[in-house]
């Protein structure tokens, strides 16, 4: 089973719900099972404020300490983990997680520290980025979602304290044990009623942006559906297996920023990957794709991209390198377009049956939908890792392929181009190239930025973030 | 100009029986499919973009054992995808494929120690498969057939 953080959290929190309704229904059986529920209740009250520093690393906390105006709902989670931190102790591993879960609130601390190593797979030791989704939590606004829902969580918890109390002392525990475990926690509840409201009102207030809302929930979403960075490929369903393929190659793309391969291989495969994600999404939603005219209006961007990662291709094959592909891609590449042909398969005028008429399935589209979307990402990292392989001399092309108009004013080029040598790609099949990528690296259901004509108009700034983000800042 | 057929016939009249020959014909039948890639209508230009994509791997095999392939051989094209029919362009590229599998098979019997040999046999399923495709088996066609 391949876990997300979404559902990790959701889990805990119907743990929590359970075990509040268990002790509110009936006694303990045994003064046993009394002490057990408080060990395990002081267990996710730790858990809670361990999630709080997974979600705030404790450079980020240092700075909302300085700052002059820092987020309320960062500075009230800060002050709740603090407090349920003096109340827990610093003894590690905590009492509550040296037993396999027995009651609810063991199991949704145990949730929630998966949660946490989940996120935690996603970065290095040092915090640098393992995963082109490691920068998910680096906004403020999801940052503040993440923790409101924590507080809530908490908020949750701490209603059953008195009821804790009243049934740990019914079953005979001592009541300077019971003081002692639950001394009356409403200064912690007030602090995660603070961190919990705060998140609601501050995500919609400012500005009453309605934009700047929908990129919070959006990114929440996204920490959602957070899975593990290296998740096994589940083979028991081929839906399920081409959403976990997709997912190891854009890892895979996005590594190439950081660790290249040096081989202009991965990129074609790459963009193999494009041109058969974009017909076969078109053809599941019905396209014809013997026609060369018009497609319909809705399908016209999925085709039209499905032809634009072709000619790139195209560019791509007049291109060398001298490191070989990577075999991961070329493995996914190969058992994706095999899912895609037997799923989606593109109907020509002899297939017999031709014509759609069973309704679309839902999860396959969903899952073509994220491939398209990933196909996005992958093309501005492509982009990237292209130029810098060109920048350093390492693409060529064959002398002969050369124009005459690439190989004046370069004597080498015309060299290269009479002895039938290699020669360094000339700058206007890399600038060709780049501009395509720049094409490709918006969605196709996104209206388009204003074609590039230069260097110059290059999203620059985008750039400059993949690569903070891929840590070449360091 | 001459048509892709006429340029395929001499290209292969012309190239030898050996490592070159392979790479050359190789060259020619990758460059060509990936131009008829962008001709043809989509349906028939997914399934040309994996044979453009077999090809070139089986290229690649080739320079992984001999490393000077590329510089030393020539890089001959059969021209510009201009008013091209799809059905001669196939016949061209699988006439220089066809020609390239030849060349492999001829220079199975001479003395090839073990890495030659694994590239031969490598760079043989590439070419088959891009065959395959080529020939044109629309609808059905997935990326290196010729593997398990």
């Amino acid at each position: 089973m391949n876990a997300t953080y979404g559902e990790l959290l959701a889990a805990a929190a119907d743990a929590v719900a359970d075990a509040n309704l268990a002790v509110g229904r009936r006694r303990f059986d045994s003064p046993m099972d009394a002490a057990q529920a408080l060990v395990d209740f002081h267990g996710l009250l730790d858990a809670l404020a361990g999630h709080t520093w997974v979600l705030l690393t404790p450079e980020q906390a240092a700075g909302i300490r300085a700052s002059q105006g820092p987020h309320r709902v960062e500075v009230a989670a800060i002050a709740m983990a603090e407090a349920i931190g003096t109340l827990a102790g610093t003894g590690r591993p905590h009492p509550g997680m040296r037993t396999q879960p027995v009651t609810s609130w063991a199991r949704a601390a145990r949730c929630l520290r998966a949660a946490g190593d989940l996120l935690a797979t996603h970065h290095t030791p040092g915090h640098g980025p393992r995963s082109p989704d490691a920068d998910v939590l680096d906004d403020p606004d999801v940052r503040a979602g993440a923790l409101s829902r924590l507080g809530l969580l908490t908020v949750t918890l701490l209603d059953a304290e008195d009821t804790l109390a009243l049934r740990a002392l019914q079953a005979g525990l001592h009541p300077a044990t019971v003081r002692r475990a639950l001394p009356g926690l409403d200064h912690v509840a007030d602090l995660a009623r603070t961190t919990a409201g705060l998140g609601a009102t501050e995500s919609a207030a400012p500005g009453g942006a309605a934009g700047a809302a929908s990129n919070t929930a959006a990114g929440l979403a996204r920490l959602d559906n957070l899975g593990l960075v290296t998740p096994p490929i589940r083979t028991d369903h081929p839906v399920a297996e081409l959403a976990d393929r997709y997912t190891r190659v854009r890892l895979h793309a996005w590594r190439l920023l950081e660790t290249p391969d040096y081989s202009i291989t991965t990129l074609r495969d790459l963009a193999v990957l494009g041109v058969a994600t974009h017909a076969h999404t078109a053809a599941l939603h019905g396209a014809d794709l013997t026609d060369r005219g018009a497609p319909s209006r809705q399908l016209k961007p999925l085709l039209d991209r499905a032809r634009a990662w072709q000619e790139q291709h195209h560019t791509l094959t007049g291109l060398i390198t001298a490191g070989p592909g990577d075999a991961v891609v070329r493995e996914d590449l190969i058992a994706i377009t095999r899912i895609l042909q037997t799923l989606a398969p593109i109907i020509t005028t002899t297939t017999p049956g031709r014509g759609r008429t069973a309704p679309l399935d839902r999860p396959l589209v969903g899952a073509l939908n994220g491939a398209v979307a990933t196909m996005t990402d992958i093309a501005g990292w492509n982009s990237l890792t292209l130029d810098r392989l060109a920048r350093s001399g390492h693409v060529h092309v064959p002398g002969r392929a050369l124009t005459g108009e690439q190989v004046t004013d370069r004597p080498d080029l015309a060299t290269a181009r009479l002895t039938g040598h290699l020669a360094p790609a000339p700058d206007d099949t890399r600038s060709a190239v780049t501009k395509a990528y720049q094409t490709l690296r918006t969605h196709p259901f996104q209206p388009s930025p204003p074609a590039a004509e230069s260097d110059a108009s290059i999203d620059r700034t985008a750039d400059a973030n993949v690569i903070a983000r891929a840590g070449y800042d360091r | 100009m001459a048509t892709w057929d006429e340029s395929a016939k001499v290209l292969v009249e012309r190239a030898d029986a050996d490592w070159e020959g392979i790479w050359t014909l190789t060259y020619a039948a990758g460059r060509a499919t990936a131009d008829l890639c962008v001709v043809v209508p989509m349906v028939d230009a997914v399934e040309l973009t994996y044979a453009a994509m077999d090809l070139c791997e089986a290229r690649q095999e080739l320079e992984w054992v001999r490393p000077d392939l590329p510089a030393r051989c020539p890089a001959v094209t059969v021209g510009p995808p201009d008013n091209l029919d799809a059905e001669v362009a196939r016949d061209a590229i699988s006439r220089l494929i066809t020609a390239a599998l030849a060349r492999a098979e001829a220079l199975l019997g001479c003395e090839l120690d073990l890495a030659d040999l694994a590239c031969l046999t490598r760079t043989t399923t590439q070419l088959r498969s891009a065959r395959r495709i080529v020939h044109g088996t629309a609808g059905r066609a997935t990326t290196n057939r010729g593997r398990s």
